[in-house]
């Protein structure tokens, strides 16, 4: 899977204009305008970022549609296959069915318990409680047996469902004085599937109660489907499931934005400096808008806590704001939690176009927000990539807006992203440093960089899988993998992963880097082994890691002529521009160059010899 | 000329231009007319007229002209 994830689809001809850009509205077409809208889309024949397969004892229905066309709303080309209605296990376990030769990136697995365990959800209180607690442990062992078959038999990510908690248990309210009641069945199966799916990389819990909560339950189900069709969801309910699973093909995909921009004014607080000064504005208890703006502030913190970005873009007088962050003592934001700031009286568009390049990340990762209908109508207009949410009238309802955002999507919370937020301040420390520094060699001694070249081990997989569909500017070939591929990367045999952990005397950067060396075969057909990833964070460039990067590459595969020599391959994207040289000013030779600036390299015995990393000093591990 | 509601979900859902559809349309006469696409049609025409049908009402159906019958009956009702 290694099409072009750079474009978005924005301007998609298939889409109705009012669904292109603004995905959720295609949630709430009827279902016979997006099964339409969806059938379009499948005869474009365009090829398929993500490949989405549904198992399990539950008709999808119009799920389908649904997921294709929020999914291209939001420029993923979503190809799907519904696998024979009952077998499950059948479908993953057996190397030629008809899913297998699908092979799916995100695996759906959706199961009844009308069907699984028929007499509890018929008259509950009729089964007696060892009956009741076989059919748990029954159920149970079935969800984790698909769990280990997928794992076992396929590269897919699986998503499990769990059940939804019943909303009228037959024994009314007296089932919560049951031991192991209706009620209290469900939801125990449900913490013990989450409990279980915890640890797992490549299986996750679709949290399909949850949804059908926020739907509402009385109207999410239909039972003359169930009965006619085994559909179980009507179709409002199938589109906001649809929702849901759009998550998690992003997160797969590695779509997710990573900066939230906030404006002040009436965003984050209310009142305009400028006019009210800091004691006129309100945040904080005392009044109801105060209150509002604290949780806005609040909802902000919690982004930053799982590693996104913050940064505002504001027209305000510079040292106002800056006296207002640090000073007033309502304020939950400080300045430390912000990673960049554009205060001024610039237009906005300009202002995020800074933000982005100061962090060193595209436009299309940062989602603004802002009170003002203009300013919103304004960054639109000129810069399509960024989402913007426009506030309304009420700030009541702006920390729940924020909430619901779900553009920050990443499949597990690594750790290396909590450190991210913090690594921006650290950043500026080392600019400081920088600015102190008489040359760049100075600067680049007192950083005492250390690095250390290893081979990756399962527990580095997450982070890999997002750091090579992240990585933008320097990324040599840009591929982009699903967690499957990643997973498959650690076969010794065919490949050889490596990761490259950075840190200096102000801190770790953490795993920066990776290369990939396949064996021979794969993709590129080489015969000997070709370098297919190489790329590092931009957090560490300029210090000379990537040259140490190169150096383990040359001394594990030390030049050579013929087809056993290294090959690698540079492959041009929308930002990568400032390496298509990179391989050339390692010693590479060129052997191939393509009409779009793609280009391919031989390692040669005569520029095979290890450069000098100045004062970085590397640790390379076998 | 605004097409028929109806005929406009029969049309989305069949796959077929909305000036092909008529009130005498069947199962035969469409190939995408399964048993899945027939419950999509049930519950499209649910939605769109606020009505709702009975498990037997939904297997009486035989053609685009009982779905009419149906949302007016329902309707009355």
């Amino acid at each position: 899977m290694t099409a072009s994830l750079d474009t978005r689809a924005s301007t998609d001809p298939v889409l109705p204009p009012d669904a292109a850009g603004e995905s959720s509205d295609v949630l709430r077409l009827p279902a016979a305008r997006a099964a339409a809208l969806a059938r379009r889309l499948r005869a474009t024949g365009r090829a398929a970022d993500l490949r989405i397969g549904y198992i399990g004892n539950i008709v999808p229905g119009v799920l389908t549609d649904y997921v294709e066309l929020a999914c291209a709303a939001d420029g993923m080309a979503v190809d799907s296959h519904v696998g024979a209605y009952g077998q499950e296990m059948q479908e993953v376990l057996s190397a030629d069915s008809a899913l297998r030769r699908f092979a799916p990136d995100l695996l759906v697995l959706t199961l009844s318990l009308r069907v699984l365990a028929p007499r509890l959800v018929q008259a509950y209180p009729t089964v007696p409680e060892e009956e009741r607690r076989a059919a748990f442990d029954r159920v149970l062992d079935h969800a984790l047996g698909c769990v280990r078959a997928v794992r076992r038999e396929t590269g897919a990510t699986l998503l499990v469902a769990n059940f939804p908690v019943p909303g009228h248990p037959a024994a009314g309210i007296a089932d919560l004085r049951d031991p192991l009641g209706e009620v209290e069945f469900v939801q125990r199966l449900n913490l013990d599937l989450l409990d279980r799916l915890r640890g797992e990389t490549r299986a996750c819990l679709l949290d399909l109660d949850r949804v059908a909560a926020r739907y509402g339950k009385d109207g999410a189900f239909d039972e003359r489907l169930a009965r006619l069709a085994r559909v179980e969801w009507r179709d409002g309910f199938a589109a906001a499931l649809a929702g849901e699973i759009r998550r998690y093909a992003r997160a797969a995909l590695g779509r997710a934005r990573k900066c939230l921009v906030l404006d002040l004014d009436g965003t984050l607080w209310g009142g305009v400096l400028g006019e009210d000064g800091p004691a006129g504005l309100r945040i904080g208890p005392g009044s109801a808008e105060g209150e509002a703006f604290l949780a806005v502030q609040h909802a902000a913190l919690a982004l930053r806590a799982r590693g996104v970005l913050l940064a505002v873009c504001s027209k305000n007088d510079p040292a106002d704001v800056a006296a207002v962050l640090a000073e007033h003592p309502e304020m939950a934001l400080r300045p430390a939690d912000f990673s960049a700031m554009e205060v001024g009286w610039h237009p906005k568009p300009e202002g995020l176009r800074r933000i982005a390049r100061t962090l060193g990340i595209g436009l299309d990762a940062l989602v603004f927000v802002d009170d003002n209908p203009a300013e919103c109508a304004q960054v639109r207009a000129a810069l399509p990539e960024v989402q913007v949410v426009q506030l309304g009238p009420d700030p009541a309802e702006y920390a729940g807006l924020i909430r619901r955002l779900d553009a920050f999507e990443t499949l597990a919370a690594t750790g290396q992203d909590a450190v991210r937020a913090d690594g921006y301040r650290v950043e500026r420390a080392r600019a400081a440093l920088r600015a102190e520094a008489s040359s760049l060699d100075d600067y680049l001694a007192g950083l005492e960089t250390r690095v250390r070249i290893r081979p990756a081990t399962p527990a580095d997989l997450t982070r890999v899988h997002q750091l090579i569909n992240k990585t933008n500017q320097f990324n040599l070939t840009v591929e982009r993998v699903t967690p499957g591929a990643v997973e498959a990367f650690l076969d010794t045999g065919r490949f050889d992963l490596r990761v490259t952990e950075v840190e200096d005397r102000f801190g770790r950067l953490g795993l920066v880097g990776v290369t990939l060396v396949e064996h021979g075969g794969g993709e590129h057909r080489a015969e000997g082994p070709h370098v297919r990833l190489f790329l590092l964070s931009c957090r560490a460039l300029g210090r000379r890691v990537e040259v140490a990067m190169a150096n383990a590459l040359k001394r594990r595969w030390p030049g050579a002529d013929g087809t056993r020599a290294l090959t690698a391959h540079y492959r041009p994207a929308p930002r990568n521009q400032p390496v298509a040289d990179f391989y050339e000013a390692r010693g590479f030779t060129v052997t191939d160059t393509a009409a779009d600036g793609g280009k391919a390299y031989r390692l040669a015995a005569a520029g095979a010899a290890v450069e000098d990393c100045g004062a970085v000093e590397v640790e390379e591990m076998e | 000329m605004n097409a028929d509601p109806l005929h406009e979900i029969v049309a989305d859902l069949l796959d077929l231009n909305v000036e092909a559809v008529t009130d005498d349309l069947t199962p035969e006469d469409a190939p995408l007319w399964d048993s899945l696409t027939n419950l999509k049609l049930v519950t499209a025409v649910e939605a769109r007229f606020g009505v709702r049908f009975s498990m037997d009402e939904i297997l009486s159906i035989r053609s685009v002209g009982t779905l009419r019958a149906l949302v007016a009956r329902s309707a009355v009702a």
